[in-house]
């Protein structure tokens, strides 16, 4: 399932795919529920330097 | 999680959580890390969409588990540095050998090593363990022809060498530095990290953190470098071989080549020489040597506390050094050390 998201790099792209590629799988998530895993994993990267 | 499903995938960022360390994962399939700086190769693949959504999670003791399962290539060398000495240029002219795999100032090391600053019930054990580990992983095999790596430490993790000595017996380090002034000069123009006071602990300079914090910069700094060198100065065993900016590029392929044990043909050896032709931070700009640009730039408050406290040590080093090339026989006793030894 992941080798065809990684190749994506539109971001606006991507979530559609994850959000169908949930759906597939039998998952409801939204394409926010996606912005906001993606918001909090950026995050984490900017707060690196604090361990 | 095991090493199965990691695989192609790179530890990014170690963290606590309650009571655990926890390690943030990111994947970065075949990538080499060929960029002047660890963080640089990873900033690349963060922009990937893909990376900014799955960041799989495992604890450090998970990562001992994983190293456990699968061997990343040995560590065939140590980088140490004063900083703004050179050292990311040998560790690009190492990179840009397809069989190297080269960890340029990795975050994980330095968080791993830190882990008994933020908990002080993390013992030496666990660090050395997790340490072995954390270096394991970040040097699993991207491709076919990598078979060894080498690691350019941060320059504070001098002061560490015992732990990663522990950690990593046998394996050979040099300790790279540079006139004391010019790197001060360096530091004046753009500080480094580890020359603001609080992001080291200022006690490993014989300081508080209110003293550190009211001393001029230049002073702060000297101290900081002087810690540095008197450790390496300290620590040097038959494993350590000091190599001063000046010999660089060539020492790369000449000293530091046997020293890492390494037989490179003349091709790559060429390949090296190229790298050398650039600036090592920003290899798409030309090196301009810029010694003397350094030199005439120094003040004369700066040149004081190089004098205080850095000068004495780099004449040490630079004796140590050059009695090791003399030994080795890459170097004739200069003709002052000749003098010295007549008058016995």
């Amino acid at each position: 399932m992941q080798e065809p998201l990684r190749a994506i790099t539109d971001r606006a792209a991507f979530i559609t795919a994850v959000v169908e590629a949930g759906r597939a799988h039998g998952y409801a998530f939204t394409g926010e529920d996606v912005e906001a895993a993606m918001r909090v994993n950026q995050r984490s990267w900017l707060e690196r330097w604090i361990i | 999680m095991n090493a199965a499903s990691l695989t192609d995938w790179v530890p990014i960022r170690v963290h606590r959580q309650t009571d655990r360390f926890m390690v943030d994962w990111c994947y970065l399939g075949q990538e080499r890390f060929t960029d002047p700086f660890f963080e640089q190769t990873l900033t690349h693949q963060l922009r990937l969409p893909f990376n900014q959504l799955f960041r799989p999670q495992t604890t450090l003791d998970e990562v001992v588990e994983l190293a456990a399962a699968r061997s990343g290539v040995p560590p065939a060398g140590f980088i140490f540095h004063m900083s703004r000495c050179g050292s990311t240029l040998v560790a690009q002219m190492l990179a840009a050998l397809p069989q190297n795999t080269v960890l340029s100032e990795a975050r994980p090391i330095d968080a791993v090593l830190r882990t008994s600053q933020c908990d002080p019930s993390v013992t030496d054990e666990q660090r050395v363990a997790w340490l072995r580990a954390m270096v394991n992983v970040l040097a699993w095999p991207r491709s076919p022809a990598e078979a060894q790596c080498f690691i350019k430490f941060d320059s504070w993790h001098l002061l560490d060498l015992p732990l990663i000595q522990r950690a990593f017996p046998g394996v050979p380090w040099i300790f790279l530095y540079r006139d004391p002034v010019e790197v001060l000069v360096s530091h004046a123009r753009m500080i480094g990290s580890q020359m603001v006071p609080g992001s080291l602990d200022p006690a490993l300079f014989g300081l508080t953190l209110e003293a550190a914090a009211q001393l001029p910069p230049a002073e702060y700094g000297a101290r900081v470098l002087a810690a540095f060198c008197a450790a390496a100065v300290r620590q040097r065993d038959e494993s350590g071989l000091f190599i001063a900016y000046r010999q660089l590029p060539e020492a790369v392929w000449t000293t530091l080549a046997g020293h890492f044990k390494q037989a490179w043909t003349e091709a790559e050896i060429d390949r090296m020489r190229q790298v050398a032709h650039f600036d090592a931070k920003s290899p798409g700009l030309q090196f301009v040597a810029d010694s003397a640009d350094k030199q005439r730039a120094a003040r004369d408050q700066l040149r004081q506390v190089t004098e205080q406290w850095l000068m004495p040590l780099y004449r040490q080093l630079e004796i140590t050094r050059t009695m090791a090339d003399v030994n080795h026989g890459s170097q004739q006793l200069p003709l002052e050390y000749v003098r010295l030894e007549q008058v016995g």
